[in-house]
């Protein structure tokens, strides 16, 4: 019987292993009172991390060498303890259980959840001080994330900028081969449940992005004709965005049963679900469409380009998704090491590092950043179809590109939108608890 | 008289000491983490005990057993039970003559022969599966169709679990003594009879192994199913996975609960249990 046993708990064992793997680490849960060690948690790939892929060629880590840098501006010797994370959830989880970071990278919706719970600690003032020489972050923050963020408030009217300072950002859209599926398609939500690509597209494997898709599709219509209005002058920019706001932030009890039913449709329509494995698939032109974060977009382009095939992205023409990554410190955090370090990482030359490695979209302008931009970007002298590109939204007043026509759709397109597309974007806020519960509910029922 | 009083040093060792290494992961790994996931089960977001995340997975729509029959988690441990299942029967299907051939054969190193179905453990598993469905998609039968889907998470299962099913049974056929079936012989069986009157009963404690290291794992593997089928496939194992990433664990711990218990039942039902036993004292039990 002793034997038998030890089957069961060994079955038992199978089954409690993975609930529980939430727990590990959880060693380092102690207050972070050591001046000396910064912990920092992020994502996978998400900073330089020298070598022969870095824009740098055989350079170390940026996290190493920040402490070198703050060595010498400051005269303090500091250990930079990089951990990378999974996902939002994960690093929620870890935090849930008592890990302390003395700086985390969450998104958007993450941050404004852990602010609401309390556990970020604000920015000092003199964060924002740009006479500061090594305030780099305040001097070169593009004018567009500025206003988002002053703009964007917690539940409480505090300004996002409080908590936050950003470090990626984008949109999100359709990943798609214009040889397969017409573009006119592909600047509808309803692509997503349209016979025309049954069986050739993918969506996202999480919660919030299918509330968005599912948002999108109901609304589509109403978020048109609005925008008409907008278009003709006969409501203002600011009355736009906040209809834009309010309506893909819809959770109403009413709303999320008619985007339950605009979810099942599409589930029937789409070929899989995914969260980065679909990637591939669609480099490799074994799919025709997919939807993705533009980061990813951009990854997926220029991959497919190796197989001689040229691929675009669109952003819905009714409204789309803003999303942002950016650093917060929580309660507790080593603050003039962790301001230091968002600081270093805002060092024109050090975003370029990170943009040339990442891929993604850095939350900082300035002169530098538009000539990498323009050098990656900017047609060649025979190119004969050329366009205008004007990225003042974003890097200010007169900064504009001639670009090739195609960068207009394609790899360009998903790290800058242009300013009409950029007006169409929306933050998704925090689904409260009772909120998420629903969703996932939903959610969880459907796929 | 004195001096042969003193003795060597020796340390107060008993062989229960040898137990506690694996007192200590039996309860850090196993114990532990189960009751957190009771605790969890039945309790709410304040601490309360609660039966709600139970009525929730069986009566969520409120329609009662015929809301439930037709509710999606209910498809899902359907879906769940009918894969495992079928893959099971397959893996036993192909193991046991496979367990009974090595075993039986005149080759000296029988191990060198094992070793053939072992050595593919070696390689990492998520890149077997993705290497099946590269297979798969020059097959042409990759996410073609929900049946496909089915049926090439079946295969990934079986591909994956194999070795689970000849090991304990191979272990269990090589181990039963000559003289029974010799004995057999003598008294005028057939080689048939023999071996469905000895070999077969003596095995099944290796069989109801073999089945136990299949069946779960095939209802919760869901990494199989999610690279086979692009998540068209989807297992009780990433219905768990969904609740927890949700942030939804009160859901998730009670369902890995009821799906332990069910497996609990099924040994049981199976004789699972009583099989081991019987064969214990022939020194054929594998554990």
């Amino acid at each position: 019987m002793k034997k038998k046993l030890s089957v069961a708990l060994c079955v038992s064992f199978l089954l409690c292993a993975f609930p529980f793997s939430g727990c590990n680490h959880s060693s380092s849960s102690f207050q972070n009172n050591n001046d000396d060690v910064l912990r920092v948690a992020s994502w996978d790939e998400y900073i330089d991390e020298g070598g022969e892929d870095s824009y740098a060629e055989g350079s170390r880590p940026l996290y190493e060498e920040f402490e070198d840098w703050y060595f010498q501006t400051t005269g303090k010797k500091i250990k930079v303890e990089y951990v990378t994370l999974q996902d939002n959830e994960t690093m929620y989880n870890k935090i849930k259980m008592g890990d302390h970071y003395d700086l985390l990278c969450p998104s958007e919706y993450m941050m404004m959840k852990m602010a609401a719970e309390d556990r970020l600690q604000k920015l000092p003032d003199s964060f924002f001080d740009p006479s500061i020489e090594t305030n780099y972050y305040v001097q070169n923050l593009s004018p567009y994330i500025k206003e988002v963020f002053e703009n964007g408030k917690l539940s409480d009217g505090t300004p996002w900028s409080d908590y936050i300072a950003g470090y990626m950002w984008g949109s999100t859209g359709f990943v798609f081969d214009p040889e397969k599926i017409d573009r006119e398609i592909m600047t509808s939500w309803n692509a997503l449940s349209n016979e025309a690509c049954k069986r050739k597209i993918t969506a996202k494997d999480n919660v919030r992005d299918s509330y968005f898709m599912g948002l999108g599709m109901h609304y589509e219509n109403e978020l048109l004709a609005y925008k008409q209005r907008f278009e003709s002058g006969e409501v203002s920019r600011e009355n736009y965005k906040a209809f834009l706001a309010d309506k893909m932030n819809d959770t109403s009890e009413e709303t999320m049963n008619a985007v339950k039913k605009r979810l099942e449709t599409m589930r029937g329509n789409l070929y899989g679900l995914e969260t980065d494995e679909g990637k591939l698939d669609v480099a490799s032109g074994r799919l025709a469409s997919s939807y993705q974060w533009s980061g990813d977009a951009v990854y997926i382009l220029d991959l497919a380009e190796e197989n001689d095939i040229y691929l675009e992205y669109s952003i819905p023409s009714s409204a789309s998704n803003l999303w942002f990554d950016g650093w917060v410190m929580m309660k507790g955090a080593n603050v003039d090491a962790a301001t230091a370090f968002i600081n270093f990482l805002s060092i024109p030359e050090n975003v370029i590092r990170n943009m040339y490695y990442i891929g993604y979209t850095s939350c900082i302008g300035g002169d530098d950043v538009f000539a990498y931009v323009e050098e990656t970007y900017a047609a060649d002298e025979d190119e004969t179809d050329v366009e205008e590109y004007p990225l003042s939204y974003f890097f200010g007043e007169g900064y504009t590109l001639q670009v090739a026509s195609e960068q207009t759709r394609r790899q360009l397109f998903a790290q800058y939108p242009d300013q009409n597309t950029i007006d169409r974007l929306v933050v998704m806020k925090y689904f409260d608890k009772k909120t998420n519960e629903r969703a996932n509910r939903m959610w969880n029922n459907i796929k | 008289m004195e001096t042969l009083k003193k003795q060597p040093f020796r340390p107060h060792f008993s062989r229960k000491l040898l137990a506690i290494p694996y007192g200590l992961f039996l309860a850090f790994f196993v114990v532990i983490p189960l009751l957190i996931i009771i605790y969890y089960a039945f309790t709410d977001d304040n601490g309360k005990f609660t039966f709600e995340y139970l009525r929730l997975f069986f009566n969520e729509s409120g329609g009662g057993l015929k809301g439930f029959l037709t509710s999606y988690n209910f498809k899902t441990i359907m879906r769940s039970l009918f894969i495992s299942l079928v893959s099971t029967v397959i893996c036993l299907v192909i193991a046991y003559p496979v367990a009974y051939i090595i075993a039986k054969c005149k080759l000296k190193n029988k191990s060198v022969l094992l070793l053939m179905f072992v050595v593919p453990m070696w390689v990492n598993f998520v890149l077997r599966i993705n290497a099946l469905k590269e297979l798969f998609i020059w097959l042409g039968i990759y996410n073609k169709s929900n049946t496909w889907n089915v049926v090439n998470t079946i295969i990934g299962m079986v591909y994956d679990f194999l070795p689970f099913m000849i090991l304990p049974i191979y272990t269990t056929i090589i181990k039963i003594d000559n003289s029974y079936l010799e004995a057999a012989r003598d008294l005028g069986s057939t080689g048939a009879r023999a071996f469905l009157k000895i070999t077969l009963p003596l095995s099944k404690a290796g069989i109801m192994s073999g089945v136990s290291m299949v069946f779960l794992p095939s209802m919760t593997n869901y990494v199989v199913s999610n690279y086979l089928t692009f998540r068209n496939v989807k297992i009780i194992g990433k219905l768990i996975d969904d609740y927890f990433m949700g942030d939804l664990w009160h859901d998730g711990s009670l369902i890995a609960l009821l799906l332990l218990l069910f497996m609990f039942l099924v040994t049981w039902l199976t004789g699972g249990f009583q099989a081991d036993e019987q064969t214990e004292t022939r020194g054929t039990s594998l554990w």
